[in-house]
Parts: structure tokens; C-alpha cells; sequence
């Protein structure tokens, strides 16, 4: 313990000593990890496990019913009404669920200000909330399928109410009421694996959770694919036609289950087959949480693009501070040969230069943690995407702390195994 | 300049030299791509669009009242919104679009010929065809010519068909396509009086950019029809075309205009065509712009370790570089050894570089789309690289010229 | 206390083999001061390197205060540095920004001595050499004699079975390598062995016993007349 304290006032009093040659090495490596901790802070949320306990238990699943014919296709992982009707009858899965979104205008049908608030609707079946763990505040589900009831989420309870308990209160949508019969609590999902699609991935949870036959009877919106001739007069006029429009997801707790709920869906893609309905090749697809993710292309490509020109630039710092230190020891090679012939044997130098790289990792780990919070910044205001996805965390703290300790220790290490071989009869002269 | 001995002593600090040289070759390949990424982003947002881009206001909004669930109701809200945007100072046109051009995604339907045999298959960029619906001057509000034929009129408005029960299924629209879309679908003959799945071809309007995103011919693929969508839960679009010079003014009043008619509606967005474009390739901008920091980052760290290595070897020299000067070196002759080194070095790394440049060209266009490196490029990026570090080693090679002769007669 | 014995030393480069030391052989008894001289190149350096544990040896044997070096690792080796012997450069090797007392307090440290010890033997060491009050001066802040004194505390801090000096007052003016010269005859006197390597004869005259070293070997021990007359002189060729 002496011997480092000796080490850290004769880091000290180097580090001060030459003051300009490290502020220049540690600022630019601290440049060169910031940038590193900014882009991983990114990338890390982006492939964030949103559900960790359960991620390999929740399965998309995606059904070969589109009627494209060239068989390379990507599988589509919306269904029609009625294939989302028969995924919803298996009693194989612990919990099943179908959904779509919608968006409408709503407000406190008793408030006396008009204002209606954008919302963004999740029109669902009721094991939505037990397969996503979605947090009830107050109250519960509904109980009926077409029940003109509803579950909001605290954002939209925030704004209509200003919070509190809302079960029992009604919401105005397009004139006509609906009754609150659960609250969720303030919930994140990142990213918001249930809809990863279309480019919703890392939107917020949803303001309004709805029965989805009473969605479809209330007429709101759907984005709709469809490959067929036949006409779809409205929303409500889904039923039993071949708009797509619908994701199913359902939770299944083993193998068995799993291989149970494959030959369902494929016994399933069959009958429509035999129905004749004109398949691909592409098979029935459950994909867990993230395999769906990964299918999903969760992560920024631009971000990965970006993350190899990081890392790129942490070597060019890396390769910089190392051949600044080098230069460094060779010219305090007289010190350390002077050290050897009084006595210092050869791991006393060695660790002094880890106690100097040491303290010159922290030194560095403070800048990093500031420039690589600039660069978040910076991103964030370049990519005003990445809002909702990067967010500074201590276990992000704590990588940056170690990546500048560790890239401090590796631009030394080289360096100092060469000061330690200098052979001492030449040094002293 | 004795390159030979500049050589042997570079060679003695072999890992160092190999640092530098990684370094500095490293960040010739960075920047070079960096320059590609900034060019190509640059470049989208400057190509010519076709359309009257400059002229252009667009304005997105979304019903939130009920009551726009009748379709009567909503199509009289439009109409008197567009009467009054008209009626505006500096407007000399405005439509309602289901959609806007420079968009991803949309409403697409595939196009073929009427006539055309039930198994041809239709070629992939025919099936997700952009279809717009306006009024009858909607393509003449963005500022784009029809070639031949005629242009749609209020005898082509499906509207009021539309929406009466019955008669939907029974339509036959007149409808407008971009040339490269004629010809994709009857490269054989003039569309001209062509009926297709989509209705009757009456006009062939120039090409203008629809879809940018798109990589093929189908760029500038687009379908134009008469019709008023009437569905609240839909995105609404104006465009409004304007005398030039008066897009801030007019910009900052339409909001205000459009509620004075009805207000309950969500106005989501009031842009200028380009700031839509802005907008549109903001992703790829933002990546220039984050790789052109790296570039400016890795430059500065050029320059630090230029700057710091002149200064060691200057200061470890010091004596040396004294027995020169005591024995006739000129100022400028030790000058020129300190800055020697630096050259050679960024010569060796700008060999290097190419190979890093290459690679790192390679290893990106796995991920993202990227142009390949130009000679010019490489040129310029070299020639940065080495302005910079001459420019950091311009100072402790200065001060070279600072050391006495005196200093040789001394021990140290 | 040292003694080596057929000891030779070669540097090889790629084309040449240099014997620095040839079949040479010395024995130094506790007390002695010693003497060596050569014309420049003869080994005298390699000998003090190779004395000193700063360089190893091709052949022979070497004991120092009946520790046999042949074999040792670095680490002992070190340590055999640290406790037996302490150096006395032509050029003193202070380190430019550390304070005397810093300075001397170095070699301390590797031996582990607690705070209170170290401070007393650098007090004290400060005092042999007359430099006592002046603890906290930079090296730069003194003159040459006062600097190569200060590197003498350095050396005697560590209470060494033997003192190696090269060309101790080498680039000493005469009225200062005179002092360094009392300073080192009075530590003699008082019970250090010292070898010190010099090439003034009048300062070789002046020591109890002297070597000559030429081509790696010691050939003569008898150039100057010794001073002292119960110097026992074991030296075999």
C-alpha cells in the first residue's frame, strides 16, 4: 500500500510535470472512447431485450397466407381477420393475443373544453396485458369482445384527467363514449417489440387499448394491405375478407409447446390450402422476441455503418496515446534505468506504469464520460430518431469507465514492456 | 536530406513508426468515405425533382371531430379550405392530395393492362405503383406538364360515384400517367386511350421524381386520378402552390387560414417543399454529418500527434541538432529534417491508405449503400492529412531554429 | 567480499565477437579501497557493470558478500543491487525534479523501509556528506561537488557492503573532486569498501590498492605504490 501511494505522487507529479503531452494523450483517447461510448450507448439500447424474462417465451407468429406468388418473398407477419380468429382458438399457448394499431382524437366526454388529444390506439384481445406484462395501475380488462370499453395508458390518463384513478370515467372518440375500465401504469418498452414493424420500433406504448371487434365496429383506421380484387367497404367490412392488417403474438413456456402451436399454424396454412388459396413456398414462421427483433433489423443499419467508423477511430486514438507514450519512455528511460540500478526489480517498474496508466484511465474515464455525453448529444440531434432509444445508464457508466481504464492500460502496455527491457548498462552512461 | 538515414532511424522506432503509420493511414481511409457519405447526401437533396419544389407549401392535417365521418361534411370542409388557401395573397393555386410525392411508402396498387392475359406476371416496380388522387388541376399545381393527351377535368371526378352506394363498382376512371410509367406498362404502343386495371389512360404527364427512394426506373412512376378520398382517419394533404418570394408569408398563415374554416382538426405539419426534402433525407444527412465529425475529430488527433511527435524528436535531438548547426547546418536545413520526418511518414501511410480506404469502402457497403472512392478523393484526403500534420509540425520544428550552436560544446 | 573469478564477458554483433572481459579475476576484501584504472576501451566500464549486477557475464564465477551470482534472476539480482551496493556515477544520475531528500529517498523504497527509517537514514546520509540543511533543493539548485555528494548520500543511504564510484569526479573541477575524494577517503575510513574506477593517476596513487586493467584483463596491480601498507593484494592472472 506504501509502495502505491509512492507510485500515484510519483504519477502525480509526472502527469503535472508534463502537463501538455498527457492533456493532449488522454483528451484525444477520451475523444476516441466517448465517441466509442456514444455510438455503443446507441446500438445498446436499440438491441435492448425489451422482456427480458420471458424474451424466448413470446413468439410472433408469422402464417404463409399472403397470396404473392414469387416464392423468394419475405413472409408477411400480418394475417387477416379471420387467420388472426383461428391463431386466437389455439389452446395450446399459455397466452394468445392479436392486434393492430389505430390512432383517433379523443377527450374527457365530460370536460367542457373541446380539445381532443391525439391517441394512438391498440385495438387487442384481452391477454395482451398478462403476455406483455403491461402494469395495471387501476382497475383491469375488459370482459366482453365488443364491450365499449377501454384501458388507457398513463401518458393519455395524464393528459385528459392529470392522472389518478380514471376507471369509471368516459372517453369521446368520434362522438361516442367509451368507458375506462383499467389504467396502465407508466410503461417502457424499447424496444416496443409487439410492434416492431413498420418502422414503429421504438415508439412509445400505446394511449388506448381497445377490444378489437369493438375498434372495427367504431370504423378506425387500419393501414391495409391487400393482393385480391374483391372490395373492402370499410373497416368494420374486414370480417371474412383478405385485407392484412393484423400481428399475432403468444406465449409458449417449452418445446413442446412450441413444436404443438408449429403444427397448428402449419395444419392451419394447409386447410387454407386446400380451401384453394395459393401459397408459397415459405414456411409458417414463430419467431421468439429476439429473433423477431433481429428479423426486424432492430438496429440502425446507419448506426452499425457508424460503429465500424468508431471503433476505427478508437484504434487511430489507441494507436496515438501508445506511440505518444512510447516516445514518452524512451525519453524517461535514464529514470527507470536509474530506478533498476538502485534496486527496483523489474515488476516494481512494471507497477508503477500500471499505477501511471491507472490514474491516467481515470483521468481519461472523466472526459470520456463527458464527451461521450456530447456525442450522444450531438447524435441525438442529427438522428432525432434516436430520442426515444439512447439513454445514459450506470451500467453505460460503468463501460465507460472500464473502456478508458482498459484503453489507457493497452496504450501503455506496449510502452512499458519496452521500458522494462531496456537493457540497464547502456542507460546510465 | 539524407532519406537513407531518416529511414534507419524511423526503422530503430519500428512500433512507433508502425503506430503512426496505421494511425495516419487510418485516417486517410475515414475521411475519404466520410467525403463519399457527405457527397452522396449533398447530392440527393440537390438533384432536380421535375416538380416546382421551390413554389410549394405542403400542409398535413387530420380531422378530429366526428361529424367529418359524413362524407358530404368532409368533402364541403376541403372545398371551402381550398377555396379560401386559393383566395389567399400569394397563392396562386391549391389541391388536396391522398398523398404527396417524396414519401416512403403510400398508397400503391399495381397497373397492367386491361387486356393483358391473367398469368402474365407482372414485373416487381409495376406492383406497388404510387396512385394520387386530387382535384383536376393536380399536377398542374406542382408545376408538371402534360406531354399528351389532355388533362383530367370535372367530368373525370369520381368522387360523388364513388361514394354513392352501388355505383362504386361500376366506375372507370380517366387517369393520368408519368411517361417512364406508360411505357413500363405499354412498351409496345402510345397509352394513349389505353384502358388499364386502373382506368382509362387519357393523358401522359412529363417525369418528375415521386418516389426517391427507389432504385430503379419506377423512381418516376406515378398514377394521377380525380377524386376526393373522403376517409377522416387518413392523413389529408394540401399543396399550395405560391408566387415566389411569398412562401414565408404565406407558410406562416395557412394554419390559421385552414382552422378559420372548421377547427376541429389536427394541423401535423406546415413545410416548404424543401424543408420536406430536408426532412425526407434528414437520416442521411445526419450520417454525413456524424461521419464528417469523426473526420474533423481524427483530423484534430492528426494534428496532436504530428504536433507531439516533432516536439519529442526535437527535444530529444536537442543536441544533436546543436552539432548540426555548430557545423554548418542552416536554420532552414534543420528545419527541413524535422518536417522530413513528418513527410515521409505520411507518405508511407498515404500507400497504406488506399488499402485502409478500400477496406473500410468494402466493409461499409455491407451495411449501408456507399459509392466507391474516387482518385480525387484520395487526393484531397491525402493532401489534408498532410497539410494538417506539416501545419502541427510547424512549431516545434521552429523552435529548432531557436537552439544555439553553444549547445554542442556543453555536456548535458 | 567480491570476488570474481575467470570471468569473462563478450558482446557479439552480427560479424564480431568483442571480449570486454577476459579470464578476469579480482578479489576485494571488506574495507579496501580500490582502484581502477585503464586507457579508455581496455573493460573498465564492462567491469563495473558486470561488478555492479547492471550487466551479466559469459563465464566464470562471481561472489559478492558470499552470494554467488551466477544463476540469480532478475529479481534477486535487484535485490542484491538494492541492499549491497551502492553506485557513485561520473554524471551523479540525480533525477533533475526530484528534491535531495527524494532523490535519496528512491533506493529506499524498493527496501520497504517504513516512513520513519527511510527519514532517518536520509537525514543522516545528508549529513556524512554535509548537505543537511539543504534536503528540499532541487539538484539544479546546487553546484557539481554538491550534486556528486548528494549521489554519495544516495549511495551510503542504503548502508551497502560496497561502494562502486566511475570516475566519480570526472567532471569535477580540481578544488571539488578534491572534496568528493576526502569524502570518500574519510567513508573509507570509517568502514566502506569502495571500488571506484579512475583514470587521474594521482587520485589512483592515493588509494590503498590498484588495478590496471588492459584488453579485459587485469595485468598489473603494481603501477602506483601503495599507500597503505597492510593492503593485502590477491590478484592472479
Amino acid at each position: 500500500m506504501e509502495m502505491f501511494n509512492y507510485y500515484i505522487k510519483l504519477s502525480v507529479r509526472n502527469l503535472i510535470r508534463n502537463r501538455l503531452f498527457f492533456i493532449l494523450m488522454i483528451s484525444t483517447l477520451a475523444v476516441g472512447v466517448g465517441v466509442f461510448l456514444a455510438n455503443i450507448a446507441i446500438i445498446k439500447s436499440m438491441s435492448a431485450d425489451p422482456i427480458p424474462h420471458k424474451s424466448d417465451k413470446i413468439f410472433n407468429v408469422s402464417l404463409n397466407v399472403w397470396p404473392l406468388d414469387n416464392s423468394d418473398a419475405e413472409l408477411l407477419e400480418i394475417m387477416r381477420y379471420d387467420d388472426a380468429m383461428h391463431i386466437l382458438k389455439n389452446d395450446i399457448a399459455t397466452h394468445t393475443m392479436v392486434h393492430y394499431q389505430s390512432q383517433v382524437y379523443t377527450r374527457d366526454i365530460n370536460s367542457k373544453n373541446l380539445t381532443r388529444h391525439q391517441a394512438v390506439v391498440r385495438a387487442t384481445t384481452p391477454e395482451f396485458f398478462p403476455l406483455t406484462d403491461a402494469p395495471f395501475a387501476f382497475g383491469g380488462v375488459w370482459q366482453q369482445d365488443y364491450a365499449k370499453q377501454i384501458v388507457i395508458g398513463d401518458t393519455l390518463n395524464q393528459q385528459v384527467f392529470g392522472g389518478g384513478n380514471s376507471v369509471g370515467k368516459v372517453l369521446e372518440i368520434d362522438g361516442k363514449p367509451f368507458e375506462i375500465v383499467g389504467v396502465l401504469k407508466p410503461w417502457e418498452l424499447k424496444p416496443l417489440f409487439y410492434n416492431a414493424s413498420f418502422g414503429q420500433k421504438f415508439a412509445k406504448t400505446d394511449d388506448i387499448y381497445a377490444p378489437i371487434e369493438t375498434a372495427l365496429d367504431s370504423e378506425w383506421a387500419i393501414a391495409l394491405r391487400s393482393m385480391s380484387s374483391e372490395r373492402i367497404n370499410s373497416v368494420s367490412d374486414n370480417r371474412g375478407k383478405n385485407g392484412f392488417f393484423i400481428q399475432a403474438f403468444v406465449q409458449l413456456e417449452n418445446q413442446q409447446q412450441k413444436n404443438a402451436m408449429q403444427e397448428y399454424i402449419d395444419n392451419y396454412s394447409q386447410y387454407r390450402k386446400a380451401q384453394g388459396e395459393f401459397l408459397r413456398a415459405n414456411d409458417n414462421r414463430l419467431l421468439d422476441v429476439n429473433q423477431w427483433l433481429t428479423h426486424q433489423k432492430v438496429v440502425d443499419e446507419r448506426m452499425l455503418a457508424f460503429a465500424l467508423a468508431s471503433s476505427l477511430f478508437l484504434a487511430v486514438c489507441i494507436f496515438n496515446a501508445s506511440s505518444l507514450l512510447l516516445a514518452r519512455y524512451h525519453s524517461a528511460r535514464f529514470e527507470t534505468g536509474l530506478r533498476r540500478a538502485v534496486g527496483a526489480r523489474i515488476k516494481d517498474v512494471f507497477y508503477q506504469g500500471v499505477v501511471e496508466s491507472m490514474l491516467i484511465g481515470l483521468c481519461c474515464a472523466v472526459l470520456t464520460l463527458i464527451f461521450g455525453w456530447l456525442f450522444l448529444q450531438i447524435s441525438i440531434t442529427l438522428f432525432p430518431a434516436l430520442q426515444q432509444t439512447s439513454d445514459i445508464d450506470i451500467t453505460l457508466i460503468l463501460m465507460g469507465i472500464g473502456i478508458a481504464l482498459i484503453t489507457s492500460f493497452i496504450s501503455m502496455l506496449y510502452p512499458l514492456i519496452r521500458s522494462c527491457r531496456t537493457p540497464l548498462s547502456t542507460t546510465l552512461k | 536530406m539524407n532519406i537513407k538515414a531518416l529511414l534507419k532511424a524511423l526503422r530503430l522506432r519500428k512500433f512507433a513508426t508502425g503506430l503512426l503509420l496505421l494511425q495516419l493511414s487510418l485516417t486517410i481511409g475515414l475521411m475519404v468515405n466520410t467525403v463519399i457519405l457527405t457527397n452522396s447526401a449533398i447530392e440527393k437533396l440537390n438533384k432536380p425533382l421535375g416538380f416546382d419544389v421551390e413554389q410549394l407549401i405542403s400542409v398535413d392535417l387530420l380531422p378530429t371531430s366526428g361529424a367529418y365521418r359524413d362524407t358530404d361534411y368532409y368533402q364541403s370542409i376541403t372545398k371551402q379550405d381550398i377555396a379560401k388557401i386559393s383566395a389567399m395573397d400569394g397563392v396562386i393555386s391549391a389541391a388536396h392530395y391522398n398523398q404527396l410525392p417524396i414519401q416512403r411508402g403510400g398508397w400503391n396498387g399495381n397497373i397492367r393492362a386491361a387486356d393483358a392475359p391473367e398469368d402474365t406476371v407482372t414485373p416487381r416496380e409495376l406492383r406497388y405503383v404510387p396512385q394520387f388522387y386530387s382535384s383536376k388541376i393536380g399536377l398542374e399545381n406542382l408545376g408538371v406538364e402534360i406531354i399528351e393527351g389532355r388533362a383530367l377535368t370535372d367530368a373525370d371526378d369520381i368522387t360523388t360515384d364513388f361514394y354513392t352506394t352501388g355505383k362504386r363498382g361500376e366506375i372507370e376512371q380517366n387517369i393520368i400517367l408519368t411517361e417512364s410509367l406508360a411505357k413500363a406498362v405499354f412498351p409496345d404502343k402510345s397509352a394513349l386511350g389505353e384502358l388499364t386495371n386502373n382506368g382509362r389512360v387519357v393523358g401522359i404527364a412529363r417525369d418528375f421524381i415521386i418516389s426517391p427512394t427507389r432504385q430503379g426506373i419506377d423512381k418516376t412512376f406515378g398514377l394521377f386520378g380525380n377524386f376526393l378520398f373522403s376517409q377522416p382517419d387518413f392523413e389529408q394533404h394540401y399543396i399550395v402552390r405560391v408566387e415566389p418570394g411569398k412562401v414565408a408569408q404565406v407558410q406562416a398563415k395557412l394554419a390559421d387560414t385552414i382552422l378559420s374554416v372548421q377547427a376541429e382538426r389536427d394541423i401535423l405539419r406546415v413545410e416548404s417543399m424543401p424543408e420536406r426534402l430536408k426532412d425526407f433525407y434528414s437520416q442521411d444527412a445526419g450520417l454525413a454529418s456524424l461521419f464528417a465529425m469523426l473526420s474533423f475529430l481524427m483530423i484534430v488527433v492528426t494534428v496532436v500527434s504530428s504536433f507531439a511527435h516533432a516536439h519529442f524528436h526535437v527535444t530529444q535531438q536537442r543536441k544533436f541538432i546543436g552539432i548540426r548547426r555548430a557545423l554548418g547546418a542552416r536554420k532552414k536545413d534543420v528545419m527541413l529534417y524535422v518536417f522530413s520526418e513528418n513527410w515521409l511518414l505520411n507518405f508511407g501511410a498515404s500507400i497504406i491508405g488506399i488499402a485502409t480506404m478500400i477496406g473500410l469502402n468494402i466493409a461499409l457497403s455491407q451495411v449501408i449503400e456507399i459509392d466507391k472512392p474516387t482518385v480525387l478523393l484520395y487526393a484531397l484526403a491525402v493532401f489534408v492529412v498532410f497539410a494538417a500534420g506539416s501545419l502541427a509540425t510547424w512549431l516545434p520544428a521552429y523552435k529548432t531554429t531557436k537552439i544555439s550552436p553553444v549547445i554542442a560544446t556543453k555536456t548535458l | 567480499m567480491l570476488n570474481m573469478k575467470n570471468i569473462s564477458r563478450i558482446y557479439r554483433s552480427d560479424t564480431i565477437q568483442t571480449h570486454a572481459l577476459r579470464d578476469f579475476n579480482l578479489e576485494v576484501k571488506e574495507g579496501e579501497f580500490v582502484a581502477v584504472t585503464g586507457p579508455s576501451g581496455s573493460g573498465k566500464s564492462t567491469f563495473l557493470n558486470v561488478a555492479g549486477l547492471l550487466d551479466s557475464f559469459d563465464e566464470g564465477s562471481y561472489e559478492l558478500d558470499g552470494v554467488n551470482i551466477k544463476g540469480l534472476n532478475d529479481d534477486e539480482l535487484s535485490r542484491l543491487r538494492n541492499e549491497k551496493i551502492g553506485f557513485i556515477f561520473q554524471n551523479y544520475n540525480l533525477i533533475p525534479d526530484f528534491n535531495l531528500f527524494d532523490n535519496i529517498d528512491m533506493p529506499l523504497r524498493y527496501r520497504g523501509f517504513n516512513a520513519a527509517e527511510r527519514k532517518r537514514r536520509i537525514t543522516h546520509a545528508l549529513e556524512q556528506v554535509g548537505l543537511a540543511s539543504r534536503a528540499n533543493y532541487l539538484p539544479s539548485q546546487l553546484s557539481g561537488g554538491q550534486q556528486q555528494r548528494v549521489a554519495i548520500a544516495r549511495a551510503l543511504a542504503g548502508e551497502p557492503k560496497i561502494l562502486l564510484a566511475d570516475e566519480p569526479t570526472g567532471n569535477l573541477d580540481s578544488l571539488m573532486a578534491r572534496q568528493v575524494m576526502e569524502l570518500l577517503h574519510s567513508l573509507n575510513e570509517a568502514g566502506s569498501t569502495i571500488i571506484m574506477v579512475t583514470h587521474d593517476p594521482e587520485q589512483a596513487r592515493a588509494v590503498g590498492r590498484n588495478v590496471q586493467v588492459i584488453d579485459g584483463q587485469i595485468t598489473d596491480h603494481s603501477v602506483y605504490a601503495p599507500s597503505h601498507d597492510n593492503t593485502s593484494i590477491v590478484v592472479s592472472v
